[in-house]
This record gives C-alpha cells, sequence and structure tokens, in this order.
C-alpha cells in the first residue's frame, strides 16, 4: 500500500467521517489541538530557554526538565492524538500540501534534536547540570528546539489556509 | 462606532487583507505563533505562581519572564489580530465571542501586568484560568464564527 492509497483508505474510515460530517466534530477536534499545543510548545520552550541560560538559571536543568516533563507530555499526546484524528479526515489534501510536507519535516528535525540531546548531550549532564550557562552543544539544542517548533506552529496555520 | 468599523472594513489595507489568501495566511501564522507565546507564558507565570512548577523557586523568577513571554505573544498577537478583523469588523465587532475575546485579553493583561507580582496564589489560579478562557474563546471565534 502507497502512501497515497493509506491516505485514501484514512479518509474512508468512520473517524474521518465523524471530523468532517459532524458539525461541532472537527471544531472541537481543532481545539483541543491548538491547546495541546500552547501547553506542550508552550512549556518545552522554558527548558529551551533553560538550555540557552536564559530562565531558571540557579535550578539545575535536570530540575527543570523533571518539573516540566509531565506538563510537556501531555501537551505533546494532546498535539499530536489530535493532529492524527484531523490528517485522518483530510489526508489526501494534507499528502499533496507542500506546508505539511514542511510541517512533518520540521517535526522530525525537533524529534532528532531531542533524540540526540538525550543520547549524547545529556550523557555528560551531571558535569554542567547547575551551570548557569551550559555549554554551546546544550545551548545549541536548545536553540534549535525553539526554531524548529516555532516554524512547526507557522506550517501548520499556513497549511490550514492552504488545503481548503 | 459601526461608522468607525465600517470605515476600516471599506479601507483599502482590510481589501488588501481579505482579497490575498496569502497575506491572510502569514497573519495568521504570526497570530497563531504569538498565541502559542501567550500560552507558555501564562503556563509558566501563573503555575509557578500556585507553586505547582518550582515550588521552592521565589515567584519572580517564574513571573517575570512568563509576563514578557506573554508581553511577545502580545505584540506579535494583536496587530496580525488587527489585520485579520479589518475584512470582517462589522460581523466580528457585532459577535459576542469576539467581544468576550477583547474583553478576556484585557482583563487577563490588567491581572498578569497589574496583579501577579504582588498577590497571593489565588491571583495565579486567576489568571491561568483567564488565560485559557481567553484561548478557548479565540478557538471559539476561529471556528464557530
Amino acid at each position: 500500500m502507497t502512501l497515497l492509497q493509506m491516505c485514501e483508505w484514512l479518509e474512508s474510515t468512520k473517524l474521518a467521517e465523524l471530523v468532517t460530517q459532524s458539525t461541532y466534530g472537527f471544531p472541537i477536534v481543532v481545539a483541543i489541538h491548538l491547546m495541546g499545543l500552547g501547553l506542550s510548545v508552550g512549556t518545552v520552550i522554558w527548558f529551551d530557554l533553560r538550555l540557552l541560560g536564559k530562565v531558571l538559571v540557579t535550578t539545575p536543568v535536570s530540575e527543570v526538565y523533571r518539573r516540566l516533563a509531565p506538563v510537556m507530555t501531555i501537551g505533546f499526546v494532546v498535539m499530536f492524538g489530535s493532529g492524527a484524528v484531523i490528517f485522518t479526515g483530510y489526508a489526501m489534501a494534507a499528502y499533496n500540501n507542500p506546508y505539511f510536507r514542511a510541517k512533518l519535516a520540521l517535526i522530525a528535525l525537533a524529534g532528532l534534536n531531542a533524540a540526540f540531546f538525550h543520547a549524547f548531550t545529556q550523557k555528560h549532564l551531571a558535569g554542567w547540570d547547575t551551570w548557569s550557562h551550559p555549554p554551546a552543544s546544550a545551548r545549541t539544542a536548545g536553540a534549535i528546539s525553539i526554531a524548529s517548533w516555532a516554524l512547526v506552529v507557522l506550517a501548520g496555520r499556513m497549511m490550514s489556509y492552504t488545503m481548503f | 462606532m459601526d461608522a468607525a468599523l465600517t470605515w476600516y472594513q471599506s479601507s483599502a489595507l482590510a481589501s488588501a487583507v481579505g482579497d490575498s489568501p496569502t497575506i491572510t495566511a502569514v497573519l495568521s501564522a504570526f497570530h497563531a505563533l504569538g498565541f502559542t507565546f501567550i500560552m507558555g507564558g501564562a503556563l509558566f507565570a501563573n503555575l509557578g505562581k500556585l507553586g505547582v512548577l518550582f515550588p521552592s523557586r521565589p515567584v519572580p523568577e517564574m513571573a517575570v519572564p512568563g509576563s514578557r513571554l506573554i508581553a511577545l505573544g502580545l505584540v506579535l498577537s494583536i496587530p496580525t489580530g488587527f489585520l485579520l478583523f479589518g475584512p470582517k469588523a462589522v460581523n466580528a465587532a457585532h459577535n459576542s465571542t469576539f467581544q468576550l475575546k477583547l474583553l478576556l485579553i484585557v482583563v487577563a493583561s490588567a491581572v498578569q501586568f497589574g496583579l501577579l507580582r504582588r498577590g497571593t496564589r489565588a491571583v495565579g489560579a486567576l489568571g491561568l484560568t483567564l488565560w485559557v478562557g481567553l484561548a478557548l474563546t479565540a478557538c471559539a471565534f476561529i471556528l464557530l464564527e
């Protein structure tokens, strides 16, 4: 099954019908998606700013992460879950939309950046956990994260105006 | 008031926005980015004030940068929102959801920038409720207008 065929199949599901046909289905899921966006990106930005040495500079990086992680996780689950539901209703249009493709690429960049940070940069966290200005590798991860999530938001909104 | 709204709606500026899907999309994208900053700042400042996020840290360590991020969000959202409002100014101004949205922006900003640093934890709860209420009202206005 090709990606395009998968999109066609998704649009034929009951869930897709619920998103596109019911009066309040689409508005409610989009509202949940936007709230998830505020909760996830709105929280991850504070961890990124700590990595950049801009906020909570006397609090260890590990503690900032530990305190923010539950809110971030809930936000990302809500955002990706509701995004997947919206996608089922408009999979074909999204597949052909350049902003949707850019959005996915930017989400992948943010994900790879986070994975690289956790796999490599964070390994030596004990050495710089309490530094007010973390090392260049951590600051770079913070800057990439802020930039990529901001671009995800911009691409997401551009997508909704060019898809329908 | 209606005369001013009609004038703005029929102005060249409002027509330029209304006639160009690209301009509307770009404005809406930066409006959404502003929304994200406002939500992020509101969560950080008000959950900090409530002692939920970093209970051992002084409140200003969260309230000050949180309020700054909200201010940045407002700087992005208000001008873009004003431009997006142009092509539908008359109808939007008479829409009760839009009126509630404007009221919540004013009240939430007054609580955030006027009371948060001095008030008790209850101010944090009030601030958070107002900003979340604003976000929900904004969603309702976009989707149900």
